[in-house]
């Protein structure tokens, strides 16, 4: 018996050491980690993340404390954190805070939506969009005529009551649905895994029109005037009718001799009546949103760009999920010359990706990292860097939340 | 990322990423039947090293007489020992390393799947995301993206408990296949120990890892048992199933059929 003890012992330990070589839990090993966005109203910057104290514990990354999820407000004068409200779970969140009123609205990859006061701070409410069967929303949410929209991997579409988050409506698609929606003309725009946009009516969530773009679609539509912008990841670019969802244009045509070279996963930016597309094979192509040609490159930046870039003061500013920041002159398409790499900041930061879309206000540009999570703010006019959210703000309002969250049931009415 | 991690990603995990994904697009989109249909070309590309092994596992066990017959005259002399067994393997033409060559050769071919299955299954966001990183610009990759991952009550991107424990008995029945008949209690008891010990292992990692790999172990088990059928018959399984039968059902009269070792 002894013996084999002893024969058993090396066995467990190769193979406990196999477990820890491939990275533990496997369930961790490739975790969700979230990539917020960063919303800013009235002079305040809205984020999620993870708490960066309390967590761990656990055996071989299995199990143990998760770390709590927070709303993060900070003061965009100074870069202080003006407060920090738990949302009473751990999760993570891949959408931008929608804020409407006192409250801000974040999408959960639990599957629950949270409605959180930030002036008097309180006990935020979390909602499982459907308490049954819970899947996880990687997409955000967007909030019109009091109804709060947002979609799911279960490939449903929702309409919220945004008082309640209860359930108005809900609309299924074929796959999961990863990208958030987007509201205009009384009309919601999504797309989905099943390859198709879809048009529905934002109060009845009846389909207006539905279009094949011949590959998933992540990014949010982009709705101008009559046209709405689709990205797919099926590397096209369309412009469709807003009411008719008849194609505009394509981009690129098969005929076309330039080929993008992977997916276009984040939303583009529209600027002067050109479309600047991101595309994971690190080039930004710029076409005219009027009839689809390619105005100039496609601009080759760095690595894949998989955050949505902004338009500010007449350059693009792009960051790879590599941490390189990269200028365009809009007038010129000359990228400036050596990126800024936020990896090289500090010793932690080797490993630092960037997926949350960028944020342009005030003259600057916010950018949310993951691994490790931290916000910079980057001045294109300067070219600096400098990291926000470290320290507490000067100014003395701090809202405080309790830790429990209330879940309610929600009332099906479609 | 270093030179060989480069290499491995360009000369390895691209193709294979790329080539399940059209596998699969052209399987009725299903990545469960590409992760079978790649462990069938796997395992048949490997078929003449599984080979090699059998016939130096089968060698083996034939010269096992002889090794307990060696360890009995000179078990107490190490040096005189190593000697006759290495003159004993020369003469009957093993090679010690005979097992462990296809298994070497095997492991690389396993994290490779694994590493293909992980990213393709992407069970996050950000592994999805990342995926777009292994692409080739086929335009069916493009419009094969992204994957079902369900296969019968599977999801191929997160671990399963009953696939789990079907990897435990496929390895069990496969190694009780190819045990080597032994007659010296210690090298019987290590021998049964290895044979319960590996199995509990796969389990532990299968219920660690997404059921994508689990699934490439059971069918890539069951297609070895099936060739060790062909060329061994159910070996040491057969004695297992005897000692079952006369515990549970003892022949009257009789005492119970002793195993083939005792036997011998």
């Amino acid at each position: 018996m002894k013996r084999k003890i002893l024969l058993t012992l090396p066995l467990v330990a190769a193979s406990l050491a196999l477990v820890v070589s491939t990275g533990g839990c496997a369930s961790t090993a490739i975790a969700a980690q979230g990539w917020s966005g960063i919303a800013s109203v009235n002079g305040k910057l809205y984020y999620t993340a993870l708490s960066a104290t309390g967590g761990g514990g656990g055996f071989l990354g299995c199990g143990g404390t998760p770390p709590a999820s927070e709303l993060i407000i900070l003061n965009s004068t100074d870069g202080g954190v003006l407060s920090t409200l738990d949302l009473g779970d751990s999760t993570v969140s891949y959408g931008i805070p929608v804020l409407s009123g006192d409250y801000a609205f974040i999408t959960g990859y639990n599957g629950k939506v949270y409605r959180v006061n930030v002036v008097s701070g309180g006990q935020p409410l979390g909602v499982y969009l459907d308490t049954d069967n819970p899947r996880s929303i990687v997409g955000g949410a967007v909030i019109a005529d009091s109804r709060l929209f947002v979609a799911s991997l279960d490939g449903y579409v929702y309409a919220l009551n945004q008082d309640t988050l209860a359930r108005l409506w809900r609309f299924q698609t074929g796959g999961e649905i990863w990208s958030t929606p987007i509201v205009a003309n009384g009309t919601v725009y999504i797309g989905s895994f099943d390859k198709k946009v879809y048009a529905l009516d934002a109060a009845t969530g009846d389909e207006k029109w539905s279009f094949d773009a011949g590959g998933a679609v992540v990014a949010t539509p982009l709705v101008s005037g009559d046209t709405v912008f689709v990205a797919s990841l099926g590397r096209n670019l369309f412009a469709l009718d807003a009411n008719s969802g008849e194609v505009l244009w394509q981009y690129p045509l098969p005929s076309s001799s330039v080929q993008p070279g992977n997916w276009f996963w984040a939303t583009p930016v529209l600027d002067g009546g050109y479309l600047y597309a991101p595309n994971t094979d690190g080039r930004i192509y710029v076409v005219s949103a009027q009839d689809g040609t390619l105005h100039a490159g496609p601009v080759k930046i760095g690595d894949s760009l998989v955050s949505s870039p902004v338009a500010i003061n007449g350059n693009i500013v792009a960051v790879t999920v590599s941490g390189e920041i990269y200028t365009v002159d809009i007038s010129t398409m000359q990228v400036s010359g050596n990126p800024y790499n936020l990896r090289t900041i500090g010793t932690d930061n080797s490993a630092i990706v960037v997926r949350a879309p960028l944020l342009s206000d005030g003259g600057f540009v916010y950018i949310h990292t993951s691994n490790p999570g931290k916000v910079y703010k980057f001045d294109p006019a300067q070219k600096t860097v400098t990291e926000v959210g470290t320290s507490p703000s000067s100014s003395t309002t701090t809202p405080t939340s309790t830790v429990s969250t209330v879940t309610v049931t929600v009332t099906t009415t479609a | 990322m270093s030179a060989i991690g480069a290499i491995w990603q360009t000369a390895i995990l691209n193709p294979l990423i790329n080539v399940m994904i059209v596998l699969a697009h052209y399987l009725f989109g299903n990545f469960g039947l590409a992760i079978i249909v790649m462990t069938f070309v796997f395992n048949l590309v490997l078929y003449p090293l599984t080979l090699k092994q059998l016939k130096a596992t089968k060698a083996q066990q034939e010269i096992a007489p002889k090794l307990a017959e060696l360890r009995k005259k000179f078990g107490k002399d190490s040096q005189r020992m190593a000697q006759e067994q290495m003159k004993l393997y020369r003469e009957s033409g093993v090679s010690p390393a005979g097992c462990l060559l296809p298994m070497l050769i095997q492991t690389p071919i396993w994290i490779a799947l694994y590493q293909s299955i992980i990213r393709v299954m992407a069970a996050s966001p950000e592994s999805f995301v990342n995926l777009s990183g292994y692409l080739y610009s086929w335009p069916v990759v493009y419009s094969a993206l992204p994957l079902n991952n369900h296969f019968l009550w599977l999801n191929l991107a997160s671990s399963d408990m009953l696939l789990a424990l079907l990897v435990g008995a496929a390895m069990w029945v496969q190694q009780k296949m190819t045990a080597p008949v032994v007659s010296d209690p210690q090298t019987q008891a290590q021998t049964q120990t290895m044979q319960l010990m590996m199995p509990i292992m796969f389990i532990f990692l299968s219920m660690t890892f997404p059921s994508g790999l689990a699934l490439y172990w059971v069918i890539s088990n069951l297609f070895r048992i099936a060739i060790q059928y062909y060329y061994s018959g159910w070996g040491g399984l057969a004695d297992t199933y005897q000692n079952l039968k006369n515990r549970l059902f003892p022949p009257k009269g009789k005492p119970p059929k002793p195993p083939k070792y005792i036997r011998k």
